[in-house]
């Protein structure tokens, strides 16, 4: 039977639940059902279909089980802790769009709450996939990241498909006092695919996240990540590659709030585009009062491989405190021709060159992924989509 | 630790009030009567009147703004659109009536055109009470006449350019607002291949409180000609909102080069709502140099069009916001053609509660191979209760294209007192000297007189101890 997202199907999904997942499901839906369907100026969302809901089951997570490190499948049980830790994030305004983010917290079928205990140090990254496997083609994840005191941990997320599919997912990271987190998004989902995703990061004193997104599938794709920087000393690094490809619509949206003294963050995002695809990119770096000797940098550079792309940036700046560092910048360009013609000249082909010049570019991000399967397959990922 | 001490602009001398007489004005707010009275008393042909009637249909059927600064105060109801003053247009300052004159002398326009004006035109509320062009550049067929003469003189070019492919009353809510009830301004015409050396000024002036002002301003520079044409506006300060809502529109054909200087200084009770827009052709030069210092409320974004191959556009701009002002300020710069370049410059200081915004847009179009653009802001915070923000819209439509856009917001930093002290220089001087060269790059493509007037504006006080 088909199941629309709606009061029905919410009804029968907190049936057998518990009172937190019932409370933060209906609220979700109270909201996804006022807001209409955004009409985005920028990536037109009439390709996207809203999804049936459907069970997930295909996801999978690898190094779950190390010493201070307690993981739970989120649809299995949402603990009171997880809550109260959702509601603090949830107060934030973030996300692509409240449809979006709201479509989540009443629907998800699927996710993890990963929980760093105090003073421990995670070695191995936590991996965790979520794959377009046969009929599980319907992806909306609600991930909570805590690392709580002085904690060490990485995760990474790995979304892909071979064939269509949706997906639309919220990723709650809260760094406590002193911890250090590291976060990886790979999104390669298929050509016809929809992908949204929603992300905040909260920050206490000294804690540092680093946000690695390596964004390459979908026919129409966007996300949001906000970092509060909340924590005195905090910190957020937030990196970025892109690659638009054939009629790909990528909408990337990066906020940092610096609430505040001494935060610190960067935005970095280098992109390519090719064929007649198209991304827009939103920087909104806000120094708010009382963020004093706080620094904020926000770049973003593209390589245009091709005529008929569309590249269109955003990079704000906000600021209302006299006693910061601030800094945003953007550019676009085709790769210069003196070096296309050098590595000509050396024998390789235009693509091969170009494919080279994009390399140089994405590397630095793709060497600081954790794993070498990782590092390469997203190298002959790339490869392919420049090549092909 | 003390904060600099960036004074507030002395507006005294632009606060002279005088006794508001008037020949003819029109009620409060806005109808279809009083756009037909306006047209009435001016005697226009029927294409003007009904180009009027259907602006303001145009303005009716648009919602406010939401976006940029909050408008919600501002009551076009308790506006007077027109208010004639008791004086036909002179050509000659002494015959312009005594109060009018002294504030115009106390303002400086007639020194200033005795000394280095090629024509100058005075508007006093809705109406041209001044204007003069000297003789020589009248004798090369330049044409610098006020809106209405020149609607009478040469009906068939304002009719061909006015609102019809620039600026037009469908752009937004306040195009349409100054298409139903534009008054005064100025047209000028310089032919092919005339080169006007000594710049031309308009001088618009507010004086009657609670009223609008809506200039229009249509300049045509013709296939290799140049001029450079500057724009002052100044009020006096009262209780009730003033309006302006002028429109700038700009021809700059074949090789022609245009210079477009404003120095802007409404009181704070002034609605400042003001559109610009420069067409240009192939290899032509639009230069806007903008200040902006007084007004309530501003938004305004120069346009420039660039839609004819290698033609170049270049915006230089401060921005100067101090208590109760919220300036959104910026530039807009549309590439159609290939290799057009454009450069955008923009610095603003913010003090006391003073917001500034840059808003621009720079866009290249599907045609303009081979393109470059920069845009570069710059934002001062003179204190911890004021805003700078910036935010600034790229896109891009091909791939042959070189563009950056970089901003950065800060205050003075210790730093670089500290490198100034160690060669001699008083904290003092230290300060009023990076201060001063903030806008150096503005104040430099002034011409003298107006980097004088520029410095006077930003008249800096410092104080303070190392911090």
């Amino acid at each position: 039977m088909i199941k629309s997202l709606d009061y029905n199907t919410i009804q029968e999904l907190i049936k057998s639940s518990g009172s937190e997942e019932k409370e933060l499901r209906v609220k979700g839906y109270e909201v996804f059902s006022k807001v209409p369907m955004p009409m985005w100026k920028r990536v037109k969302l009439n390709d996207v279909h809203i999804p049936y809901y459907k069970e997930y089951k295909s996801a999978i997570i690898k190094n779950e089980e190390q010493d201070g490190l307690v993981t739970n499948f989120i649809t299995k049980a949402l603990m009171d802790d997880d809550l109260n830790s959702l509601n603090t994030a949830l107060k934030r305004n973030f996300g692509v769009d409240d449809k979006f983010k709201n479509m989540v917290l009443a629907f998800y079928n699927t996710g993890f709450s990963i929980r760093a205990l105090p003073n421990s140090n995670i070695k191995l990254p936590i991996a965790v996939n979520y794959a377009v496997n046969g009929d599980d083609d319907t992806i909306i994840d609600l991930n909570l990241i805590i690392a709580e005191r002085a904690s060490n941990m990485t995760v990474m997320f790995d979304y892909s498909s071979e064939k269509r599919g949706f997906h639309n997912g919220l990723t709650v990271v809260i760094a406590k006092d002193g911890s250090n987190v590291n976060i990886v998004k790979i999104q390669r989902l298929s050509d016809d695919s929809s992908n949204f995703d929603n992300n905040i990061i909260i920050t206490g004193n000294d804690a540092s996240v680093r946000w690695t997104q390596v964004d390459l599938g979908s026919r129409v794709d966007a996300y949001d990540i906000t970092a509060e920087l909340e924590g005195t000393g905090s910190s957020a690094y937030l990196n970025s590659i892109f690659l638009g490809t054939k009629n790909q619509s990528h909408d990337m949206s990066y906020k940092v709030n610096h609430i505040a003294p001494r935060t610190e963050s960067n935005v970095d995002v280098k992109g390519a585009l090719k064929d007649t695809s198209k991304a827009v990119f939103r920087g909104n770096l806000d120094m708010k009062r009382g963020a004093k000797k706080a620094k904020g940098n926000e770049s973003e550079v593209v390589l245009l491989l091709d005529k008929t792309v569309r590249s269109d940036a955003i990079p704000a700046l906000w600021c209302s405190e006299d006693d910061v560092q601030a800094n945003h910048s953007a550019s676009a360009g085709q790769i210069d021709e003196n070096k296309l013609y050098y590595m000509m000249s050396r024998g390789l082909s235009i693509d091969e060159a170009k494919l080279l010049m994009v390399e140089a570019s994405f590397n630095p991000v793709i060497d600081t992924l954790p794993s070498d399967t990782m590092r390469e397959s997203i190298r002959d990922y790339i490869g392919r989509r420049i090549s092909g | 630790m003390k904060k600099t001490i960036v004074n507030d602009i002395d507006f005294s001398r632009y606060n002279i009030k005088n006794e508001v007489r008037y020949s003819y004005k029109t009620e409060k707010g806005l109808s279809k009567k009083i756009v037909e009275e306006i047209s009435e008393r001016k005697n226009e042909p029927k294409w003007m009147r009904d180009f009027r009637l259907k602006s303001l249909e145009i303005y009716e059927s648009k919602p406010m703004p939401t976006w940029g600064v909050d408008l919600s105060e501002l009551d076009i109801n308790s506006i007077v659109a027109y208010l004639s003053p008791d004086t036909k247009m002179k050509n000659s300052w002494d015959e312009v009536p005594e109060d009018i004159r002294n504030t115009f002398e106390k303002l400086g326009i007639p020194e200033a055109e005795k000394k280095a004006l090629s024509g100058v035109g005075a508007q006093y509320d809705s109406e041209v009470v001044y204007h003069s062009i000297k003789d020589n550049l009248a004798k090369q067929g330049v044409i610098f006449e006020d809106m209405d003469t020149a609607l009478k003189k040469y009906p068939d070019i304002i009719k061909e350019h006015f609102m019809t492919k620039n600026v037009t009353p469908n752009d937004h809510k306040f195009a349409a607002l100054h298409g139903a009830i534009w008054s005064g301004g100025t047209f000028v015409y310089v032919p092919e291949n005339v080169k006007v050396e000594v710049p031309l000024q308009a001088y618009f002036r507010m004086n009657a409180p609670g009223t609008g002002q809506f200039e229009h301003t249509l300049i045509i520079a013709d296939r290799g000609s140049e001029v450079r044409f500057i724009e002052g506006c100044s009020a006096p300060q009262y209780a009730v909102s003033n309006l302006h809502a002028g429109c700038v529109e700009l021809f700059v054909k074949e090789g022609a080069r245009l210079i477009y200087s404003t120095i802007e200084n409404w009181s704070k009770n002034t609605y400042n709502l003001n559109t610009k827009r420069a067409l240009v052709d192939k290899d032509g030069v639009i230069e806007w140099i903008s200040g902006s210092f007084g007004s309530h409320k501003t938004m305004l974004y120069p346009c420039s069009v660039l839609r004819g191959k290698g033609a170049k556009s270049e915006y230089t701009g401060v921005t100067f916001a101090a208590k109760g002002q919220h300036l959104d300020t910026g530039s807009k710069m549309i590439h159609l053609a290939p290799y057009t370049s454009s450069k955008v410059l923009s610095k603003s200081i913010s003090k006391d509660g003073g917001i500034t915004n840059y808003r621009g847009l720079l866009k290249i179009g599907p045609n303009a191979e081979g393109a470059k653009a920069s845009v570069q802001c710059e934002g001062l915070m003179i204190d911890e209760i004021s805003r700078s923000d910036t935010m600034p819209i790229i896109e891009v439509l091909n791939d042959n294209v070189d563009i950056g856009h970089e901003a950065k917001v800060g205050r003075i930093s210790d730093e670089q007192i500290f490198y100034l002290m160690t060669r001699g220089l008083s904290e003092d001087e230290a300060r009023s000297m990076i201060v001063r060269g903030f806008v150096e790059p503005v104040a430099k493509s002034l011409p003298l007189e107006y980097a004088v007037e520029l410095n006077r504006l930003i008249k800096l006080e410092l104080e303070g101890t190392i911090g």
